[in-house]
């Protein structure tokens, strides 16, 4: 599905992505994928030694599920910013949901640009990510 | 206090080929649906000339690094002590499969919070493709607890 960019105005929403609760095993496999072996994501004894209560979720897979709920609905090649803010941390069991709103429509060199305000929140409201997402048509 | 005479430093720069495969592996740990993110024909199919990075995919880049997180050894800070605090992307150009990428890593900026009870360190990464291209820019944040 794409998202109409040549009629949009602020306030229009994209569709949220519900992502599947956060397991270990998705750590893990975040971990192998991106490269990122800090233990505080994938060993437990080592989290509680440091001071966790537990592992928790590398920031940049939740920022890869929000940018999954952008390029479901825009192609990439009209994205050129993203810029977030990492809030409060994912814990294994916490159900996340990414969503976005238009926050500005505005011409800049003939070309138009619209900014999203997104988020990446857990089932109790908790923000875990935040930012914008600036896209280009 | 982090050592602010390291603000300038730059990285020694690193060459990586992004490999279908590693997209494919990257594509199922995030969850993707997208075919052309992971299937290099419906990729082709839909006008593209291979799977496409995603677009937090070049953090993975920094990671091949031989010591991905030198920079804390050279703040003199201890991993288990960082949060990542905010990740900036600029995109450029689409990066694909086959792209081999420079990056380079540069110690932009250091500041505090909370007087100094916090402290921040930002790390800028630039990318050029093999036609030195420059095809984006990261900004990293990283706070110390």
């Amino acid at each position: 599905m794409n998202f109409n960019l040549d009629n949009i105005s602020v306030g229009d929403k994209i569709p949220e992505l519900l992502i599947e609760p956060i397991t270990r095993s998705a750590l893990k496999a975040y971990a192998h994928a991106s490269g990122d072996f800090n233990p505080i994501h994938i060993d437990s004894n080592y989290a509680k030694k440091v001071g966790m209560k537990d592992v928790f979720a590398h920031g940049m897979l939740i920022l890869a599920y929000l940018g999954r709920a952008l390029t479901n609905i825009i192609p990439q090649s009209n994205l050129k910013n993203l810029n977030t803010n990492f809030c409060s941390i994912t814990n294994i069991g916490d159900v996340l949901t990414c969503s976005g709103s238009v926050s500005e429509v505005h011409n800049y060199n003939s070309k138009l640009m619209i900014v999203f305000d997104i988020m990446a929140a857990d089932e109790t409201g908790d923000i875990k990510i935040i930012g914008t997402a600036t896209i280009e048509k | 206090m982090l050592n602010r005479n390291l603000i300038g430093k730059v990285y020694k720069p690193l060459t990586f080929k992004i490999t279908g495969q590693r997209l494919k592996i990257f594509a199922k740990a995030t969850g993707q649906t997208d075919p052309i993110y992971f299937d290099h024909e419906a990729a082709i199919m839909q006008g593209h000339k291979g799977i496409m990075c995603p677009p937090t995919f070049l953090i993975v880049v920094g990671m091949e690094q031989k010591k991905p997180f030198q920079f804390l050894e050279d703040l003199e800070i201890k991993i288990e002590r960082i949060l990542h605090a905010g990740q900036e992307f600029n995109y450029e150009e689409i990066v694909y499969e086959g792209d081999k990428l420079v990056m380079e890593t540069k110690i932009i900026d250091m500041y505090d919070k909370k007087e100094g009870a916090l402290q921040f360190c930002v790390l800028q990464t630039k990318f050029k493709n093999q036609n030195s291209i420059h095809v984006a820019t990261l900004e990293n944040t990283i706070v110390v607890r």
